[in-house]
């Protein structure tokens, strides 16, 4: 297949020398100088990277847990923008997702002191690579190189101690340029890196909402109990009772009303071939439900909230990749748990809320559910982009007493919409 | 180390200055691959002489890569710009009479990306496949951008022929 020319081409500069640039020799000589009175470069560089790697993967599980256990009000807002800086910081830091080789972070640390500690082994290892003073401004916010005569442990604490620093500011640059520096050092396997990418979205479900006649409830047995009540009651009549004495012979609806779902999530998707991807992560869903019974004057309402942590699993197709755009297709599931869940029930009695109940509800069951989805993505560089999946999820009938937007419409509409960073 | 360096200094700028053509920055790019060649010396597996040159080679090849991708030289080029149209099925061109510098220049001339498809297939000898992986480009952007970058080189070896030999190919 070789034209004979190529070949003529190819054996003329096979040995061909040209004159090294004048003054190459001292200059290697200096730096090797330069570079002998520190330690070793490589190993310097491969051990900043497994500091970005431990204490990304630090972070990330900090966070993780750290969004488990709050019960936050305004949770529509806040992750977001938390998981936004977090995606951001496990682009510049991570190169795989290693979980398993760092310990977590015992302590609960501000999650913004250890993004910017994860952000500045990166710079540092940034600053390792000399010659490119025209796009790292960023790295110059960094401190100069510490001896690192430390262990790895020593310098981890060392660096999420100083916390203070804010994050560099452009970080689209440092974070290309942190890419192409692991590139170069392990140019021999790059396709695997090219293969990984990152990104982090926010989805949303549609809400739903019914009327029934009658008395109803979010949780089946929670306002009119299924086994006898116990014996011995009190005089004074329970506020269920006196709802229900008071409305006797009139009509009484329910309402119930699920709010739209709000989750967000990370993912990591790892490419199997030119077409075919696998991508998993970790979900967080807040759903809200709100019911009312009864009638206008006598009736209670329910106020139900339930956090989710669920792990998704799918297969993406892709179907036509161009320079701007990316179409794909993605079928997959997802498994649920109910990490934390709260009622609260107003009685309104003559008008006027005459007590309340809290309680915790308790999801017990894994909520499992499949989805599939058309993916659409802007590529605003060769590294990152925006993406909507379109898709359909189905939510199976996990037998729980609770009632969940997944309960009442288990076939719905969603659309995930993210930013997808590709090493 | 010295030896190493005068060993390959020569030869070594022929293959940074295939990729990288201004000489400033090739003077960077050998100085940051003789570092990375010196400081992890003990680490390579001396398999004889042949190795020890491909090994060197690779270096240079990876940094003056690395190079450009940094200085974002490849970008207008590998996306599959609309190029002019080009005449199909020429003659080969003459290259025997084609000293060696002046192939070697003329490769410098063609446009980043196709100057580095080119080399990388043509003397480095990878498959489209590989160069697809290390440049992040398509399999079949690299074929047409080597198929490309033939033509236009063939096209200046034959102006170089007709402006010294004062003969068009035969």
């Amino acid at each position: 297949m070789e034209e004979q020319w190529i070949d003529e081409v190819r054996k003329k500069l096979e040995n061909h020398t040209v004159t090294p640039p004048p003054g190459l020799w001292e200059s290697i000589e200096e730096a090797m100088q330069a570079d002998k009175k520190a330690s070793p470069a490589p190993q310097r560089r491969r051990l900043l990277r497994h500091i970005s790697l431990w204490t990304a993967s630090a972070a990330a599980a900090a966070v993780l847990a750290l969004f488990v256990v709050r019960n936050s009000a305004s949770p529509e807002t806040e992750p977001a923008t938390d998981g936004n800086r977090l995606a951001d910081t496990r682009a510049i830091g991570a190169k795989h997702v290693a979980p398993s080789q760092s310990p977590i972070t015992p302590t609960a640390p501000q999650s913004d002191n250890l993004l910017a500690a994860a952000t500045k082994p990166a710079a540092q290892s940034v600053m390792t690579q000399d010659g490119d003073a025209t796009s790292q401004p960023a790295a110059t916010d960094s401190e100069p190189q510490a001896p690192v005569a430390k262990t790895p442990a020593e310098k981890a604490s060392e660096t999420r101690s100083e916390a203070a620093r804010p994050l560099p500011e452009k970080r689209p640059s440092a974070r290309h340029d942190f890419g192409s520096s692991l590139a170069d050092a392990s140019l021999g396997s790059a396709d695997r890196h090219s293969r990984l990418s990152l990104s982090v979205a926010t989805s949303n479900l549609p809400s739903a909402a019914k009327q029934d006649r009658g008395y109803g409830e979010l949780v089946y047995g929670c306002i009119f109990p299924v086994e006898d009540p116990e014996v011995g009651g009190t005089e004074d009549l329970d506020p269920v009772e006196e709802i229900v004495l008071a409305n006797q012979g009139k009509e009484t609806t329910t309402r119930t009303k699920h709010r739209q779902p709000v989750r967000f999530g990370l993912s990591v998707r790892y490419s199997l071939n030119d077409w075919l991807a696998i991508e998993s992560g970790v979900t967080y869903s807040y759903l809200s439900s709100h019911l009312s019974s009864g009638t206008d004057d006598y009736r209670y309402e329910t106020q139900q909230t339930l956090q989710f942590v669920g792990v998704p699993v799918k297969f993406s197709c892709r179907l036509w990749d161009s320079k701007r755009l990316e179409v794909y297709a993605t079928g997959g599931g997802m498994v649920e748990k109910c990490v934390a869940g709260k009622s609260q029930t107003d009685y309104v009695l003559d008008g006027k809320v005459a007590s309340t109940t809290n309680t915790t509800t308790k999801v017990r069951p894994l909520q499992f559910s499949v989805n599939a989805a058309a993916g659409i993505q802007l590529k605003a560089t060769s590294r990152l982009g925006v993406y909507a999946e379109p898709g359909v999820s189905y939510y199976f009938d996990n037998g729980s007493p609770v009632e969940t937007i997944y309960k009442e419409k288990p076939l719905n509409f969603n659309l995930e919409l993210g930013v997808r960073y590709s090493f | 180390m010295r030896i190493l360096y005068d060993k390959y200094a020569g030869y070594l700028t022929a293959v940074c200055s295939r990729y990288v053509i201004c000489d400033e920055d090739v003077k960077d790019v050998l100085q940051e691959s003789f570092i990375k060649i010196f400081t992890s010396a003990d680490k390579f597996d001396y398999r004889g002489e042949g190795s020890l040159k491909a090994w060197v080679t690779r270096v240079v090849v990876n940094e003056s890569l690395c190079f450009l991708k940094r200085s974002e030289k490849f970008a207008d080029i590998l996306y599959e710009e609309e190029l002019p149209d080009v005449a199909e099925e020429e003659e080969e061109p003459s290259v025997s009479d084609v000293p060696p510098e002046v192939v070697h220049e003329l490769i410098r001339q063609l446009p980043a990306g196709y100057r580095a498809v080119f080399n990388l297939f043509v003397m480095e000898k990878k498959s489209h496949k590989e160069i697809a992986q290390t440049l992040h480009i398509k399999e079949n952007s690299s074929a047409s951008q080597l198929f490309k970058a033939k033509e236009l080189l063939a096209r200046k070896i034959k102006a170089y022929n007709t402006m010294n030999y004062g003969r068009t190919v035969d």
